[in-house]
């Protein structure tokens, strides 16, 4: 017995089998693969939620390059118009699962041509403003080229 | 007795944790989405990887070099603002040498359809400021009396220009900030990364991208196509950015080297996928300004993907492209 005891200690895979013959005990049961297995599910999951957890249509308000706010487009009811500290002035109307710019002061209204932003990956910009309104979820394009 | 059968079993427990985060820090993934005006657009990263956060942060910080120390042509201290000024500079920044020695390719390969010496022809048109206004047929034509790739020599690190016209290398800006990206982001251990500068993309990593090709007639949420693309750089040349109307004529920013006005030949806009961010950006423009035939003869020549959307949603795919184009609402592949 003494024999095996040190078997095992001199070496961890000798201290692998899941019965030891002489001893007829089972050093590793079920249960213990059971947890070790929940545990590396729970770490696996864990990894995955931080690096794709997305799961809603999310609007990005950027202006000059600090994100001013986040919505969750999915929840909004009815809509409203924001003001941007910017100038030009800019206005965001934002709407259920939409989001875009409206009444900028802008001169060459592109970010209004830009029109509603209603899928994953696409942004409207007014570069006069330094304002940026894109949108983020999960499926949906990797990006955009226009 | 009892420790004995303790030990391996806690040995199991502490290799299993020891496995996890062992594996949790060798991915060591994390995500990091930054954002930045550089290149007269807005610029956007994407991150998976290693000090994503960091990575993110020099990816950005390179492109406002790129645009500060090289391509710019509002920064004096830029090789080109120098070379526009001093009609000669030695010592180029490398990225300048790659960007200006690609577009003079293009150029050439065009037979000058696309031309980097409209820089003071495109200074008179006015896109930005919302005036539907075109400019002075007399400066137009003076401006355009210099137009001429032709005189740009390069010599090792060595530029000069003969004459007087002014190189833009604004059609390849974008694609030259995607390619610096990319050169720096295979120095890190970024698993993948999307980069958008404006409309141009570069897209790294072992996996396919879905990107979407703009409506031309729609919004910013409106593709025309969704295409699909592993490792690789994309860049559009579009009429509906930058432009005005004016009686029924739309006046937009591809300019003819040939006329000085917009490029009008039935094309709403040119995709173009390559694993060069300068030539896909500079093939963009070239094979609009070529039109169908030519422009999808001069992408094949790069073995470059090519779009062409005309103003009557017909769609034409370079061969090499044809699998991966899925074509939305209102498009037709040309027959």
């Amino acid at each position: 017995m003494s024999a095996t005891i040190s078997q095992a200690r001199l070496s961890f895979w000798a201290a692998m089998p899941l019965r030891s013959d002489t001893m007829n005990i089972k050093l590793i049961k079920k249960g213990d693969i059971i947890l070790a297995a929940c545990l590396a599910a729970v770490c696996a999951a864990l990894m995955c939620f931080g690096i794709f957890s997305k799961g809603e249509l999310v609007a990005v308000i950027t202006v000059n390059g600090e994100v001013c706010d986040k919505i969750n487009l999915g929840e909004v009811k009815g809509s409203y118009t924001l003001e941007l500290a910017t100038e030009p002035a800019v206005k965001v109307l934002v709407e259920n699962n939409a989001i875009s710019f409206v009444g900028s002061e802008c001169p060459d209204k592109l970010c209004e041509k830009a029109g509603k932003l209603t899928k994953k990956g696409s942004a409207a910009v007014c570069l006069p403003a330094k304002a940026v309104i894109s949108v983020e979820g999960s499926g949906g394009v990797d990006a955009v080229t226009y | 007795m009892k420790r004995s059968v303790l030990a391996p079993r806690l040995a199991v427990y502490i290799a299993a944790i020891a496995l996890l985060f062992a594996v949790a820090s060798g991915l060591g993934m994390s995500q990091s989405e930054k954002s930045d005006f550089a290149m007269d657009t807005f610029v956007s990263v994407k991150i998976i990887g290693k000090d994503s956060d960091g990575t993110a942060d020099a990816v950005l910080a390179a492109i406002k070099s790129l645009e500060g120390d090289c391509l710019s042509r509002t920064n004096k201290e830029s090789d080109i603002s120098e070379l526009n000024l001093l009609r000669s500079i030695s010592g180029a920044n490398p990225a300048t040498l790659n960007a200006l020695g690609t577009a003079l390719d293009v150029c050439k390969k065009s037979a000058g359809a696309f031309d980097i010496t409209l820089g003071a022809v495109s200074d008179l048109w006015d896109f930005k400021s919302g005036a539907a206004a075109l400019p002075d047929e007399g400066l137009l034509a003076a401006a355009m009396s210099d137009v001429g790739y032709g005189s740009i020599s390069v010599s090792g690190s060595s530029v000069s220009i003969e004459g007087n016209p002014q190189i833009d290398l604004g059609s390849v800006g974008k694609g030259a900030a995607c390619d610096s990206a990319r050169e720096l982001l295979a120095q890190t251990q970024t698993k993948e990364a999307v980069v958008s500068v404006g409309g141009s993309v570069l897209l790294f990593g072992q996996r396919d991208f879905e990107v979407g090709v703009r409506d031309p007639f729609g919004g910013a949420s409106d593709f025309a196509g969704v295409l699909t693309v592993s490792s690789a750089c994309v860049s559009t040349s579009g009429i509906y950015e930058r432009g005005f109307d004016l009686n029924g004529t739309r006046y937009h920013h591809i300019l003819s080297s040939q006329t000085g006005y917009p490029v009008q030949n039935g094309l709403v806009s040119v995709t173009v996928v390559s694993e060069s961010g300068v030539l896909s950006d500079a093939l963009s423009t070239a094979c609009f300004a070529l039109g169908v035939e030519g422009g999808m003869a001069l992408a094949e020549e790069y073995s470059a993907g090519a779009v062409f959307i005309t103003e009557d949603k017909t769609v034409y795919v370079s061969d090499n492209l044809a699998g991966s184009l899925e074509l939305l609402g209102g498009y037709a592949a040309a027959e």
